[in-house]
């Protein structure tokens, strides 16, 4: 039996949050994690777990990176659906 | 002569679809297999919004042209309809196996950008475009899951398993730079 507030205990405590962090790990970085009493938790837990905030700024950085190399337009079709759209403002919907 | 209630839908349709382009874009491109069809899909998507403008409350129009975009491409063929409502199309990664979990690899080599535009186009459309609502246009789950008319529980698990991907996707690359020097 694991008795409470000995190191045992805290390190298996420890070891079980890291766990809930993974899983709801994109929630975490996304914002999404709904404001519980688990939420500030896992919140508290990663300020002193070095494992988890890699983890967390791993995600961090996958999501900008995927931000930077997919927040192109290609400029043609921008160029093509303004015209379609200002065809369509001018009463040519019909022709389309 | 339009009458002033086409005035007033050319107005909106001005204000919150126009600037809304480049999202149609790129969304359209996420949705679809080539550029072709992405262009196609796009300019489908913006003739059914215009048509549509006097159902539309003028609340989310991201929100709204990504449900017309896909309510498009899965009516358009058989191909898409599977591709953007299958749970399947990602090999799940071993357990154990690399996954990317080096933040200095992801944001500092210089050809990471070229590697993740690849396993992006590599992901199935219906993965593809979860990621590019959430993590590019910066819709919450909830948005996401009301634009594709999906669970949010399945927003989150596509957004998890698509990510994965990307990880080992960019782990590769520097598990094989290690190995050449």
């Amino acid at each position: 039996m694991r008795i409470p507030g000995t190191s045992a205990w805290k390190r298996r405590r420890f070891g079980r949050l890291c766990v809930e962090v993974a899983v709801h790990i994109d929630e975490i970085v996304d914002g999404e994690l709904p404001a519980t009493r688990k939420a500030k938790l896992l919140e508290k837990h990663m300020t002193g777990c070095n494992s988890c905030r890699d983890e967390a700024e791993v995600v961090r950085a996958l999501k900008r990176g995927i931000a930077r190399v997919a927040q192109e337009a290609d400029p043609e079709v921008v160029e093509r659906l303004h015209k379609l759209a200002r065809r369509l403002c001018s009463g040519e919907s019909h022709d389309v | 002569m339009a009458t002033s209630t086409e005035v007033d839908q050319n107005e909106r349709f001005d204000k919150l679809i126009v600037p809304q382009m480049p999202f149609l874009a790129r969304v359209a491109r996420s949705m679809s297999h080539s550029a072709a069809e992405a262009d196609d899909l796009a300019q489908e998507t913006l003739l059914k919004a215009y048509r549509a403008m006097d159902r539309f409350d003028g609340s989310h129009p991201k929100a709204w042209l990504a449900r017309i975009a896909r309510n498009t491409a899965i009516n358009r063929d058989q191909r898409n309809r599977e591709f953007l409502l299958s749970e399947d199309g990602i090999v799940e990664p071993e357990e154990g196996s690399a996954d990317g979990s080096d933040p200095e690899a992801i944001v500092v080599d210089a050809d990471v950008d070229e590697v993740l535009r690849r396993a992006l186009d590599e992901l199935p459309p219906a993965f593809r475009v979860v990621v590019q609502l959430v993590d590019v246009e910066d819709l919450s789950y909830q948005e996401a899951a009301d634009a594709l008319e999906i669970p949010v529980g399945t927003v989150m698990s596509r957004l998890h398993r698509a990510r994965r991907r990307l990880r080992q996707a960019l782990s590769g690359t520097h598990l094989d730079r290690e190995k050449q020097s």
